[in-house]
């Protein structure tokens, strides 16, 4: 079940789209990597890569996109076709097979704990600062809900 | 590789959303007390007072406006209500709010600053004096240029943020509350004079054009109105709460009005204190120091130690920084957000919103919109009154637009409201808005005194309307043929997936299936979506779409094939009726081949608990529920128990139940097992004895008399039994 904590109520504009035959559910395994900046998830894709290939794991890339109050949610600030684009060229530079999820939210931490799934892997690569960077706390809110999380440093 | 985009909505309170709303409206407090007195004189808190009463009475209009349309900003209001040339009206004027937010708010932000480090200067016996206005300027255009970076990147903002700044705030305003009034008290409390005639006293550019006329000085109506208009500064914002609107949480008219009260008593306090806390504490003679910097000079002239209020100064200049710098922002992407929906309607080139290469960001809306902003801070020069006399043209215009735009809507589009502007008056079948009216009336009376009393505005205004209305004009023109048709739908992605399962969904076990067909017919949707609280059951609508026996199976379906543009309609149909309700709906949309294998399989898959549907034009319900029935018998093990619900348009509804199930009793037969009860217990004592007994050995008893050879004289019963309550059977309401 994904979880719900963290967020009053949400809404998915996504059509899910379905013969109606229910499946198998299988659990496998997912290595949940953040887009942050390019150079943060690219060290974030080659350290899950590394981890998939040890627990036999599928990777997820995952994009949340906030969009200003003064915008409706569903018209964000940054192209969408833009956005996958830059998340599949990414995933193609380290040559890997990924699902990507884009979120458009109106607040990056709410969303995300929502979207994944209750203790979730999750890598984020992020420049180590001395003051509490928006990634940092990212991470720690997280990891606070229950999720493992490894923070990887993009080289310099 | 599989890429799946998903909006992510989350309600919000009406705390929140007041918070945010105040973050924009609350900026104006900062300057619009001052910019009022400068112009009409020591009577000026009173007109800001009136103003806050008046932005109350236009806060109703919103609320009425958000009642019909869930995402109603002006644009969309007046064309719905005016048509499309007053609309591009209105959004010029609008956009020259927008435009001139910007500018106002980094000018007072940099006063506010100069001022402090003026006084520290001072303080510090330095000889240095930084030229006000031009840091002023300067500051505003470093600000403006930092969001603007900021929005090329593609901002990262929160109403967390919001609520942030909104708690410093008021932790400054009630500093800032106490501390005046103990000034008060040990000064003694002198309110500004009331205005009147002999008490309004105008600066030279305080009346443009009726300078020459003896009108303000002899009218108190007309003298009334240009203070009115000098103060309407101070009811900027309002905008935002339209936008907020659409993720308020459920009940979600109530909390637009509780939000729109928080606002209105929040705004009152600030906006109206510091105007009046100015006069009082401010000494006459000096006041017109801190003209540009109120508040700071508030802070200054408070009882206490210097150092204690340069602290509150600096903390006073933080604050203000802050709430000001945002509502620079705020600016850009208001205006960015106006027109790009534009763009989208085909009124501008599509040309502005190719993305920037590296961000994907609308960055040639963002160019021209910060481009005027900075051209409006340097053609101002950093001279607050000037910018703040222009930017009432933008702000009154607007509104005023908004004003006859829902008075006309009340005649355009009669019916049922959920809220109407108040004081309403019927004469047969119609109805006077005199609320409305008169609110309308206000707004337009003060723009139309604002036309001849601010000449900067007014050619400032009518210049930049009349060049924005013209380019929306010709490009509608050029560009009518290649514009999105489809412009008002939402766009929704496709998220492919072999099954419907509660985790493709995201949904929790024991949620509501609604079956949703026809955009016209939502009625299902719309009773479930009033007594469901989606925090507790999901509700998911379900869009079948039939396939041709000989075509299904044979190969998969491409996403467009299995969307079309009706189906788009249906669903932002539906998403609109849950942002109206405040309440959550996961959309989902699969093939069938057979309508009631394909809805109990869904069903069954979602692990739902009610399937909820709207009547069939042609199918009887009884014959509905004999179908699913029979469906359900279908059903792979384990069968799930289902209620089955079905809507008419008129509210009525039938519950059927799939599968074993406890019946729902009547107050008669309760009150009959009751009785059967009462005496069996007696006859029984001291045995313990339950009603569940009782309808166990009931049914024990019938089942048995069915394996006897009278079991036809207990069928024949039975059916007379159901001949006479035919008539009692009344559907679930």
């Amino acid at each position: 079940m994904r979880n719900p904590g963290g967020c009053t109520e949400f809404n998915r504009h996504a059509i899910h789209e379905s013969g109606g035959v229910p499946a198998n559910s299988n659990k496998e395994i997912v290595v949940n990597v953040i887009y942050t900046d390019l150079a943060g998830t690219l060290a974030a894709l080659q350290s899950a890569e590394t981890l998939a290939r040890q627990l036999r794991a599928r990777i997820a890339l995952l994009a949340a996109h906030t969009v200003p109050y003064s915008l409706p949610v569903t018209r964000p600030p940054i192209a969408l076709e833009f956005a996958s684009q830059r998340l599949l060229a990414l995933a193609r530079k380290r040559n890997l097979q990924t699902s990507i999820e884009i979120y458009i939210c109106r607040d990056r931490t709410l969303c995300l704990l929502h979207a994944l799934y209750s203790r979730s892997l999750v890598v984020l690569g992020a420049k180590k600062r001395w003051w509490p960077t928006r990634d940092a706390k990212l991470a720690m809110r997280l990891q606070s809900a229950g999720h493992q999380i490894v923070v990887v440093e993009p080289a310099a | 590789m599989l890429v799946a985009t998903t909006a992510m909505l989350v309600f919000i309170s009406f705390w929140r959303a007041a918070a945010v709303v105040l973050n924009d409206m609350g900026s104006s407090a900062f300057y619009a007390g001052a910019i009022a007195e400068h112009f009409i004189g020591k009577t000026a808190p009173w007109f800001i007072l009136g103003i806050m009463v008046l932005s109350y009475a236009v806060r109703s209009v919103y609320i009425e406006s958000c009642s019909m349309f869930v995402r109603g900003g002006v644009y969309r209001v007046v064309k719905e209500a005016m048509g499309s040339t007053l609309a591009k009206f209105s959004v010029s004027a609008l956009m020259f709010d927008y435009i001139l937010t910007g500018p106002i708010s980094g000018v007072s932000a940099g006063l506010y600053l100069v001022g402090l480090l003026n006084e520290l200067l001072h303080y510090a016996h330095s000889n240095i004096v930084l030229p006000v206005n031009l840091t002023a300027a300067a500051f505003a255009i470093l600000v403006t240029i930092y969001f603007w970076w900021e929005n090329i990147k593609g901002i990262h903002e929160s109403s967390e943020k919001a609520l942030r700044i909104m708690y410093v705030t008021t932790v400054m305003v009630i500093v800032m509350l106490i501390w005046g009034g103990y000034t008060l008290s040990v000064r003694g409390v002198h309110l500004p004079p009331l205005p009147r005639l002999s008490t309004i006293t105008y600066s030279n550019d305080a009346l443009g054009w009726l300078h020459n006329t003896s009108l303000p000085y002899t009218i108190t109506l007309i003298a009334i109105l240009v203070g009115m208009g000098h103060s309407v500064l101070a009811m900027s914002g309002e905008e935002t709460m339209a936008q907020v609107y659409r993720e308020i949480e459920h009940p979600k008219l109530r909390n637009l009005e509780k939000a729109g009260f928080v606002i209105f008593a929040y705004s009152l306090i600030f906006t109206a204190g510091v105007a009046f806390s100015a006069v009082m504490i401010i000494p006459d003679s000096v006041r017109n120091n801190f003209f540009d910097n109120p508040i700071g000079g508030l802070a200054m002239y408070l009882t206490g130690p210097v150092l204690v209020r340069l602290v509150f100064r600096a903390f006073i200049v933080v604050v203000g920084v802050l709430m000001l710098a945002g509502a620079v922002n705020t600016a850009i992407v208001g205006s960015n957000g106006v027109l790009n929906r534009v763009s989208e309607d085909g009124i501008l080139p599509h040309w502005f919103r190719v993305p920037h290469r590296r961000f994907g960001t609308s960055s040639r809306i963002l160019n021209l919109v910060v481009g005027l902003q900075i051209i409006t801070i340097l053609l101002s020069r950093g001279d607050i009154f000037v910018l703040g006399e222009a930017y009432a043209f933008g702000v009154m215009w607007s509104f005023a637009m908004k004003g006859l735009a829902v008075l006309v809507l009340r005649y355009k589009q009669p019916g049922k409201r959920e809220f109407r502007v108040p004081f309403n008056l019927k004469l047969g079948k119609t109805e006077i808005p005199i609320g409305l009216g008169l609110v309308t009336l206000t707004l337009i009376a003060l723009c139309l005194i604002n036309l001849f009393t601010k000449r900067v505005a007014t050619m400032s205004g009518l210049t930049f309307t009349i060049i924005f209305f013209a380019v929306f004009t010709v490009t509608e023109k050029i560009t009518k043929n290649r514009a999105s048709a489809h412009a008002e739908l939402d766009q929704f992605n496709l998220e492919a997936g072999d099954d419907l399962t509660p985790e493709t969904l995201g949904v929790r076990p024991g949620n509501i299936l609604v079956m949703v067909r026809n955009y016209n017919t939502l009625h299902n949707l719309s009773a479930v979506l009033d007594r469901v609280d989606t925090r507790k059951h999901d509700v998911v609508a379900l869009h079948l779409r039939f396939l041709n026996r000989s075509g299904s199976g044979e190969s998969d379906l491409a996403p467009e094939q299995l969307f079309s543009v009706g189906e788009q309609e249906l669903f932002t149909r539906a998403l609109n009726l849950a942002e109206k309700k405040g309440k959550t709906i996961h959309l989902a949309v699969a093939a069938a081949s057979e309508k009631w294998d394909a809805v109990l399989r869904a069903a069954q898959s979602l692990q739902s608990s009610a399937v909820v549907l709207g009547t069939s034009p042609t199918i009887p319900v009884n014959e509905e529920a004999r179908v699913a029935g029979l469906a359900w018998e279908r059903l792979a093990d384990p069968k799930p128990q289902l209620s089955l619900e079905i809507h008419y348009p008129t509210g009525q509804d039938h519950v059927f139940y799939l599968g074993p199930h406890a019946p729902h009793l009547t107050p008669k037969e309760i009150d009959l097992l009751h009785r059967v009860w009462l005496e069996l217990s007696n006859d029984v004592a001291p045995e313990e004895i339950h009603h569940h007994d009782v309808v166990h050995f009931a049914l024990q008893e019938l089942q048995e008399e069915l394996t006897k050879p009278h079991r036809v004289l207990v069928v024949s019963k039975l059916r007379e039994h159901l001949h006479q309550i035919k008539g009692r059977k009344v559907p679930h309401a």
